[in-house]
């Protein structure tokens, strides 16, 4: 599979501060707090632990990992581990196995689910929620590094968020490897808020689907449904969040011009017109249009973006929802 | 033991774009996530300072006659021996090592526990101040975390996998491989090997393992997994089906053969990902793996837990998810043991190194010398022949690992 590079444009955002105090964000600046976190830590790790499977397919001769969320065997992982698998054989970090049969993915979302096909009752973990979280909330991982090893159970990994985006995916320290792939993140109480991806060359690179993505998918998942394309391009995904406005390549000191307005668009229909110069959102400054489509990648369909505009000189903030490219440009 | 599946496992995690190097570090982290993320690890840090102090004093650098630091090293014993990482010292001319005082200290190498490559250090002058072991054993998601001899945090990490042994060939095996295409439950035995405890005890091809010792398997893995924890020379159980017929057969357990381990090119790939890894990351007899982010010059020293006490020292960087550390109380059951001598460990090493990885490569080099091949036995080689020899086979090890990934890519976009 060849896949396009990924943000290859060098600009840094500057959002609005975080409010408060943030979900999970607990503090480690002293020996008790981090006597704390260790208990919080260990707790979830041997909690989490025999729910976290291995998953191998002998049809496509993939190795992933993969998460058990219900007593009856429902497995969430990511779409590239079964992607071309029918079933799947499932192993338990005890060696015991069962087989698995492959539902749905989002590709796009790389999201996907598997049902043990024997009966359980299996091990499981909670759902939590990834929309809340944000940079700096510890985050425990799981899974199945280089594949299932008989020798060890799946090593934990312990880090942050390093950042949210594109899209549902966030970033975070734990580290990942091969194998590694549909494992389960977690946060400190011990809800499953993420699914692993992807990385890059950093450390602080490790990729995990926002475990909120299969809320809206989860009929089509379960319905076998395939779909969406594989790819952490914002631009490519079809999905990703957009405005419905066209505009001016041409930098502008203020921000992008708008030169057209799609019909039926979200900005459209918050007031924003043929001319206007958008020159931040939430708070980031937009240079260009690179800048533009940058801090709406860290945003998904649905949520609602201060977008700051100039008009004749004039400062002005409206509200939009966002929208998903593929439902706006069908 | 045997066969995980009929082929080779493609192991998932997608790599976007990385063929291309994209270099960014995430690509879409904002300022204000830098700076949150940047504040926390400085108070992070100040908060494993608190419990560094006493470790630190037992922590070395250990330098090559420029002062580059090659290693950590730990102060065992009565305070006069250092243990450090004997790959990444092997080449260095002369040794000084540099402790928490900043003073520089003259040291001589005393031995080496190959098997660990752990080199075995003899300070000259005053004792300094050894490490204070523990020895309760470490729990999953634990908190670890290194000195410098300054005092300052090398690197912290959590117990990601709880004490193992990282040898093949120590772990029991039974002598059989399995057919995949057996769904169970059960293992249906494909081949049995010649000379393995298997075959002694009289099973055959298509008999079913139901059962080894008092665990029902359900398939291939769940038989692997029962054999840890048992011990080559000890006995196994085995509830085997054959034909109509449930039988028990008594089977003496061996040891696993050694099998070479190449890594497919994605994971080889990744494994580097993140930084450098040390030369010298596997088969050793006792380990704690832990997501600890250390460099390979900062191998050899010691891990302490949230209470300062030494819980083991660090022997490797084995990939960008992993390192690996000896548990305190395999460290002391070391310094009960004779090092080999340096210049016999030297002259294994250099008989060793050529049926090593580079085994077919240095033959050509060999016979290119005027001398031609040599039919006498090898005199005692020199440390700087040894040296030598160490950095072709690294260097032998990273061509072939290069040209085995453009290999295996060209397959991939094939």
């Amino acid at each position: 599979m060849n896949i396009l590079p990924v943000f290859s444009l060098a600009v840094s955002l500057w959002l609005a501060p975080a409010g408060a105090l943030l979900h999970g964000r607990e503090p480690a600046q002293t020996l008790e707090q981090l006597v704390s976190l260790q208990t919080k830590v260990s707790e979830v790790s041997q909690q989490a632990l025999p729910a976290t499977v291995a998953l191998l397919s002998d049809e496509t001769g993939a190795s992933g990992s993969g998460v058990i969320t219900t007593a009856d065997g429902l497995i969430l992982t990511a779409a590239h581990v079964v992607q071309g698998a029918s079933m799947v054989l499932v192993v338990f970090p005890d060696g015991k196995q069962a087989p698995g049969e492959v539902l749905g993915a989002n590709l796009s979302k790389d999201i996907a689910m598997v049902r043990i096909t024997t009966s359980g009752p299996w091990p499981f973990v909670e759902l939590g929620s990834s929309r809340p979280l944000k940079a700096g909330d510890w985050v425990v991982s799981l899974g199945h590094s280089a594949g299932f090893d008989p020798a060890r159970t799946p090593p934990v990994r312990f880090g942050r968020v390093v950042s949210k985006g594109p899209g549902n995916f966030l970033t975070t320290d734990c580290t990942l490897i091969g194998g590694d792939s549909g494992g389960p993140l977690f946060d400190l109480t011990g809800k499953l808020v993420g699914i692993h991806s992807s990385i890059g060359r950093s450390l602080e690179n490790n990729n995990h689907a926002g475990i909120d993505g299969f809320d809206v998918d989860r009929d089509r998942l379960l319905a076998g449904n395939v779909w969406g394309r594989l790819t952490m391009d914002p631009l490519e995904n079809p999905e990703r969040p957009v405005l419905g406005v066209l505009t001016g390549d041409r930098r502008n000191r203020n921000g992008v011009v708008v030169t057209e307005i799609v019909p039926r668009s979200p900005a459209g229909a918050a007031g924003i017109r043929v001319g206007d110069i958008i020159g931040e959102v939430d708070g980031s400054r937009i240079r260009s249009l690179d800048d533009l489509h940058r801090a709406l990648a860290k945003y998904q369909a649905g949520d609602a973006v201060a977008v700051v505009i100039r008009r004749e000189g004039e400062r002005r903030e409206v509200e939009v929802a966002l929208q998903a490219a593929n439902a706006l440009y069908r | 033991m045997m066969k995980l599946l009929s082929r080779a496992l493609l192991l998932g995690l997608f790599l976007p774009g990385l063929a291309l190097a994209q270099q960014r570090d995430v690509p879409l982290r904002s300022a204000k996530e830098r700076q949150v993320f940047e504040e926390q690890t400085a108070k992070l840090n100040a908060a494993f300072g608190t419990v560094l102090a006493k470790a630190a004093s037992a922590t070395v650098s250990v330098r090559d006659a420029g002062g580059k630091r090659l290693a950590f090293g730990t102060v065992v014993g009565d305070g006069s021996r250092i243990l450090t990482k004997w790959s990444e010292i092997a080449n260095a001319d002369e040794i000084t090592i540099r402790g928490n005082d900043q003073l520089v200290r003259s040291v001589t190498l005393a031995g080496i526990f190959e098997d660990e490559d752990i080199a075995l250090l003899a300070l000259a002058g005053e004792p300094m101040t050894p490490a204070g072991w523990t020895f309760e054993p470490t729990v999953l998601g634990q908190f670890l975390a290194a000195p410098q001899p300054d005092g300052s945090l090398a690197g912290w990490g959590v117990v990601s996998v709880l004490e193992r042994n990282l040898r093949d060939t120590d772990h029991a095996y039974l002598g059989v491989t399995g057919n995949p295409g057996f769904t169970g439950p059960g293992v249906k035995v494909a081949e049995v090997a010649g000379d393995s405890g298997a075959a002694a005890a009289g099973l055959l091809p298509g008999d079913i393992i139901l059962k080894a010792g008092e665990r029902e398997i359900s398939g291939l893995m769940e038989l692997r997994s029962s054999l840890i924890g048992r011990d080559p020379g000890s006995r196994i159980e085995l509830l085997v089906k054959r034909g109509r017929n449930e039988r028990t057969f008594d089977v003496l357990l061996g040891n696993r053969p050694a099998l070479p381990q190449f890594p497919a090119a994605r994971l080889r790939q990744m494994e580097r990902m993140g930084g450098p890894i040390s030369s010298v990351a596997t088969a050793f007899s006792r380990v704690i793996q832990t997501d600890m982010r250390l460099l390979p010059d900062q191998a050899g020293g010691p891990v302490v837990d949230l209470e300062g006490r030494v819980v083991g020292i660090t022997l490797a960087r084995a990939d960008r998810t992993r390192s690996f550390v000896m548990p305190a109380a395999n460290v002391n059951a070391l310094l009960e043991r004779e090092p080999t001598p340096p210049a016999i460990a030297r002259a294994a090493a250099d008989q060793e190194l050529p049926f090593a990885m580079a085994g077919g490569m240095r033959q050509p080099m060999r016979e290119a010398r005027p001398e031609g091949p040599q039919a006498m036995p090898q005199a005692m080689p020199s440390p700087d022949r040894m040296r030598r020899q160490l950095s072709d086979v690294r260097r032998l090890r990273d061509l072939l690992f290069e040209e085995l990934e453009m290999f295996e890519m060209l397959e991939d976009a094939r």
